[in-house]
């Protein structure tokens, strides 16, 4: 088994390299570089380009959730590539025939691939952490402001992290199955009908707080009720059993792909 | 037989190097940036190499000595081991039971009413489902004190000190680690009697049972992850959960243990931690009587 997840690993160190310093800390870089440009051109004072640290005036700050949610998107579509990356019917009945089978790779994959997910889970927390750095060294915010923030950040961090998780559930076995191609299609539709069903009830459905109108506060406002531990409605039971249902479900999602994969080996085009 | 010697001179390195790396960057760091802004403030990215340090100080004398990499538990070991992994997460948990229904049953009076009153027992569920699972994720945060002190310090010392010295100079001095902020008000604030030093003696006692059950996972999974995962849900709250058991004392949130209060509160977690340690020492002697090989009757040597 060793061997195997060595081999991801070999085959994925440069994802995960690019993961962890292009996913968290690349985005304070490109954004104290746009704002030191935006300075020296004179358009803009420092601390008001980054203005979108901290939440003056009931803003959201806009960076702190911005490092939650990009090293998650990064990260479903390394985890995807790395999915489909032994698409080749050779290696297929090569791994079969394995003394550890079909079950030793495809374990070695769900292992790495969540290791892919803790990496962007703890690029993403350091790089919270690097912001509040810079939100106090140059906007000057306190101390309590700076914790709320971040408290703030690493509940989203967290959320990600289960709705990464609960995507790949869903995606992987289809991977397996229909092939990287035809896996692609079933995610676009899968994604595509809940979207629509996103935007119906966007637009129909009755909408938490909502007197901003704008999303992101909507989000960070619900973030500092949950926090406080405010919200009503069973909300913290039905979480808990969404993350728990995530944390079973990539398990079972490993025991379908398992069955499913030397069907899907027939898919492939070479 | 193993010679104790080398080994006994990797340990001592490793502890140097284990309480430098941490000990010099936080006295700095105390001194210059203080506590509440490195610890708790804006600083936080720098306790970085601090809660590394023991995972410096293993792969530095594993270096230096030359010893290799073997025994570094870093494997899951998932088969035939996940109830570890599942007690790693419900031991904090049952700690919390035990201090928070003492602490009701000792200081004030038990009404479940207030207690339902306060958190529905729907939300204290949801709480724990998630807790549940997101302590685990912490674990990124506390590898690099298990990697040290599970993972090197344990194995170095139990051939040298047998499992109870272990148990117990380990404890005290993974508490002793921490006294440059125990001193600074971690964990017990400033405000009680015998301030630092019984603040750093309650720390090893604490550390000595957790130690307890932190050994205890490492040796049944024979993986470093198990201790690193209760080490990371004990540090982000889940005991905590159970503040729900408070009654007849106010809001839980602005409760404040005194240094009795701890002690007395403790009690039976310090006694299913003895119990624990029980356990170990006697799969300790049971393995060792296993390694040795049988007399033969008759056998002359």
């Amino acid at each position: 088994m060793t061997g195997l997840i060595f081999k991801e690993l070999r085959m994925n160190r440069g994802n995960l390299i690019v993961l962890t310093l292009m996913g968290g800390p690349g985005i304070v870089l490109f954004w104290l570089g746009f704002a030191w440009l935006m300075t020296l051109s004179g358009e803009a004072e420092m601390a008001e380009m980054i203005g979108g640290f901290n939440n003056a005036d009931g803003e959201p700050p806009l960076l702190y959730l911005m490092c939650a949610f990009i090293p998650f998107f990064a990260t479903g579509l390394q985890a995807f590539l790395n999915i489909s990356q032994d698409e080749v019917k050779k290696w297929a009945y090569f791994t079969a025939s394995h003394p550890k089978g079909i079950r030793g790779a495809i374990y070695a994959k769900y292992v790495v691939t969540f290791l892919m997910l803790m990496v962007a889970y703890v690029s993403a927390t350091l790089t919270a952490e690097l912001v509040i750095l810079a939100d106090h060294l140059l906007v000057g915010t306190e101390n309590e402001q700076l914790m709320i923030n971040l408290q703030i950040t690493n509940l989203l961090i967290n959320g990600m992290f289960f709705f990464e998780l609960f995507k790949m559930m869903i995606d992987f076995p289809f991977t397996y199955r229909f092939g990287r191609k035809n896996g692609e299609h079933m995610k676009v539709l899968t994604f595509a009908v809940l979207v629509l069903g996103g935007l119906i009830y966007l637009l129909f459905g009755p909408l938490p707080g909502g007197e901003s109108g704008d999303p992101f506060v909507t989000i960070y406002d619900w973030c500092v009720s949950f926090a406080e531990g405010t919200l009503k409605h069973n909300i913290y039971l039905i979480l808990g059993v969404i993350l728990w249902l995530a944390v079973i479900g990539y398990y079972v999602s490993y025991k379908i792909s398992c069955k499913v994969y030397m069907k899907g080996v027939e898919q492939y085009a070479k | 037989m193993q010679n104790k010697k080398p080994e006994a001179k990797r340990l001592v390195l490793f502890l140097l190097l284990a309480f430098g790396i941490a000990w010099i960057p936080e006295i700095i760091l105390n001194k210059t940036l203080g506590y509440e802004n490195w610890f708790q403030g804006a600083y936080v990215i720098l306790a970085l190499p601090v809660i590394y340090a023991p995972m410096l100080a293993n792969i530095i004398t594993r270096k230096v000595t030359k010893e290799g990499w073997d025994n570094t538990l870093l494997h899951l070991n998932l088969k035939g081991h996940v109830r570890y992994y599942a007690l790693a997460v419900l031991i904090p948990f049952v700690q919390g039971l035990l201090t928070f229904i003492t602490m009701t049953l000792v200081y004030g009076r038990w009404d479940f009413s207030e207690m339902t009153g306060r958190v529905s027992i729907s939300d204290y569920i949801g709480n724990c489902l998630m807790m549940f699972a997101i302590g685990p994720l912490f674990a990124w945060n506390t590898i690099g004190e298990e990697f040290g002190w599970r993972a090197y310090m344990n194995q170095k010392m139990e051939p040298l000190l047998g499992t109870t010295g272990t148990i117990i100079a380990g404890g005290i001095l993974w508490g002793v680690w921490h006294a440059p902020l125990t001193i600074e008000g971690h964990n017990f604030g400033k405000d009680y009697w015998g301030y630092p030093w019984l603040g750093i003696v309650t720390m090893s006692v604490w550390c000595i049972a957790m130690g307890i059950f932190l050994m205890w996972l490492k040796k049944k999974s024979g993986s470093v992850f198990p201790a690193a995962i209760m080490h990371a849900c004990n540090n982000t709250g889940v005991g905590r959960l159970n503040t729900f058991f408070i009654s007849g004392l106010g809001d839980p949130a602005k409760i404040e243990m005194t240094m009795k209060q701890h002690y007395i509160c403790q009690i039976p977690y310090y006694v299913l931690a003895a119990a624990v340690a029980v356990i170990l020492v006697l799969d300790h002697k049971r393995k060792q009587t296993a390694a040795v090989p049988p007399q033969i009757e008759g056998a002359s040597a």
